[in-house]
């Protein structure tokens, strides 16, 4: 197993998370954003998320305070109420040119159509659009479903998917045959697309699962799930 | 299916109803459900079903009304400001004896209030909501596989009793993502009409008329006996609940949905720690499960009733007591949602002066 270098991305000054609701995109962009902490790369970490009413970057601030991430998201009075709102300084942190960006951006094309006003922001060339994807979620569980969220998210925001990040699973029933057969699917997506996978994720603590998968690993410290498993 | 899928609350509602044979939704965003109304309009579509965006929430519950009517599975999901609109309907439905299934994904209030998760409509629900004697049955699931099933059985209760059934989730049920598996589809060519559905005269010798006006005082009264009756049939056949290590309890914490399930690890908590609690969830929060409290209280020191509201429950909770044991309360408001760190530790301070 190998594990995905965040050095990779470098070459990219933004690294820009998308997909349908529910795919982890949030998750995956905290780790991103973490990784590179780790490794003393100066980042921002972004929630332009207008979509999702609880459990986004900003509601899991305490939770990742320790890790020294500059978080750029709507002032915490919005968390409650019901109201698409971006930050207000974005404009000049998105132009910031020293530090990596990481953009968790919103499900579907409703969420991702909230980062096309920016596009002038982010050249061609030189930003990394992930479309995140877990088989295992509803419209997300073929090529064909697949290939039209992408082509309907991208279409919304107006920049390039150039990625694919695998992310297959079931929370506490997630399998290693679960993963190695559905790997098989997002493999297919690529070979059509043309757009390359590249790191899968898997809960750190259930690293065994992913050992045979042919790409990357980004194990991932979970901070999104809001209750614990039934019991537990 | 036959497979598990990682699905959010909100989008457990809309497979499951269409699963069960729902063949109309009617209804008016607002958060925290709004994945809903968004699943079923991608979904019902594709399978001839109809799927409209109402004008309002008082213009959608009356299309619902109208659809129950005919007979037909029909929904609609809200959330606690846009439930009160509808109140109105809800009402009518009742007097009319249409089967109806309601969703509401419970968020803070009063008025406006936010959309974080609350439990804050238990009175609404439960207690009647609109003007008038009547009930809806009310269903509160506490996981999404749970609320997978469940919605099945909402629209076959709906059915059998001719009445509204409100599934009570709150918003976080709405939003959380779980693994589920459904069950199959239901073969909706094998309805039948029913007989006393409005879809015109057709071969019939009389002409079916349904609704809840009646202008003598004792014709509505024979109507109100009617419902009354149901009810109490309804009060007989369908209380459903959970135990959870209650064989042994001194002590048993009530609660349903959210806090039902963080209240399991609270029991899990006291037991490791040699305490002998126990968790009573009401499935059904009407019918109440009054008896099974009342013989519970002969073997308990005291309940401990919690819930995300100021203690409404609670009130149906002490008259299944009627004052034999104590009731004590806890319970967080404005749409913050207790650990169940925070549970255990306002439980024991009752605990210290008992022991």
């Amino acid at each position: 197993m190998k594990v995905f270098d965040v050095k990779s991305l470098l070459d990219k000054e933004s690294q820009i998370f998308g997909g349908r609701i529910g795919s982890g995109k949030t998750e995956i962009a905290v780790n991103i954003a973490i990784k590179m902490s780790e490794q003393n790369i100066p980042n921002v970490l972004f929630d332009m998320d207008i979509v999702k009413p609880y459990v986004r970057i900003r509601d899991i601030k305490d939770k990742i305070s320790m890790y020294d991430i500059e978080i750029v998201s709507p002032p915490d009075i919005t968390r409650k109420i019901d109201l698409p709102i971006l930050p207000s300084h974005i404009i000049s942190k998105l132009m910031e040119k020293d530090k990596q960006k990481v953009l968790d951006i919103g499900g579907d094309p409703y969420g991702a159509g909230a980062i096309a006003q920016f596009k002038n922001l982010f050249p061609e060339g030189n930003y990394n659009f992930f479309f995140v994807v877990n088989t295992r979620r509803p419209e997300t569980s073929n090529t064909k479903e697949i290939i039209e969220a992408m082509a309907q998210i991208q279409d919304a925001s107006k920049l390039t998917i150039n990625a694919l990040v695998f992310n297959t699973h079931l929370r506490w029933e997630t399998t290693g045959r679960v993963i190695l057969n559905e790997y098989k699917i997002v493999k297919d997506v690529s070979e059509e697309t043309k757009i390359p996978i590249y790191f899968a994720c898997v809960d750190e603590e259930h690293q065994n699962l992913v050992k045979d998968l042919d790409v990357p690993i980004l194990p991932l410290k979970l901070f999104v799930n809001p209750l614990p498993r039934l019991g537990e | 299916m036959g497979e598990k899928t990682l699905m959010k609350g909100a989008e457990v509602i809309a497979e499951a109803a269409m699963r069960a044979g729902c063949m109309a939704f009617f209804g008016y965003p607002i958060t925290p459900q709004n994945e809903v109304p968004e699943y079923f309009s991608r979904q019902m579509p594709k399978l001839g079903r109809v799927f409209l965006q109402a004008g309002s929430e008082v213009a959608a519950i009356n299309m619902v009304y109208g659809a129950a009517c005919t007979g037909t599975r029909v929904i609609t999901t809200s959330s606690s400001p846009g439930i009160s609109l509808m109140q109105e309907g809800f009402s009518y439905i009742a007097n009319s004896d249409v089967p109806c299934v309601v969703v509401n994904a419970m968020r803070g209030g009063p008025g406006l209030g936010d959309i974080a998760p609350a439990q804050a409509d238990y009175f609404q629900a439960v207690k009647g909501g609109g003007h008038g004697d009547y009930h809806s049955i009310v269903i509160a699931p506490y996981t999404l596989q749970e609320e997978a099933d469940l919605m099945f059985d909402a629209f076959d209760l709906a059915d059998k009793y001719r009445i509204m059934v409100v599934v009570l989730v709150d918003g976080l049920m709405g939003q959380m993502m779980e693994p589920v598996e459904f069950k199959e589809w239901v073969d909706v060519k094998k309805f039948k009409t029913p007989d006393w559905a409005t879809v015109g005269q057709r071969d019939r010798d009389h002409r079916n008329i349904i609704t809840s006006l009646e202008i003598l005082a004792e014709g509505l009264e024979k109507m109100n006996f009617h419902l009354q009756e149901k009810y109490k049939i309804i009060e007989k056949n369908e209380v459903r609940f959970e135990e959870y290590k209650m064989d042994d309890a001194e002590y048993a914490i009530t609660a349903f949905g959210t806090i039902a399930r963080i209240a399991k690890t609270v029991v899990n908590m006291a037991r490791d720690e040699g305490i002998k609690l126990g968790l009573i969830r009401p499935i059904t929060l009407w019918p109440f499960p009054t008896k099974l409290i009342e013989k519970r209280a002969e073997q308990l020191k005291f309940f401990f009733d919690s819930e995300l509201n100021a203690g409404q429950m609670l009130e149906d909770v002490k008259l299944a007591v009627n004052g034999r044991k104590p009731v004590y309360f806890y319970g967080k408001l404005g749409g913050i949602v207790p650990s169940a760190e925070d549970i255990y530790a306002e439980f024991k301070k009752h605990i210290k002066g008992d022991r």
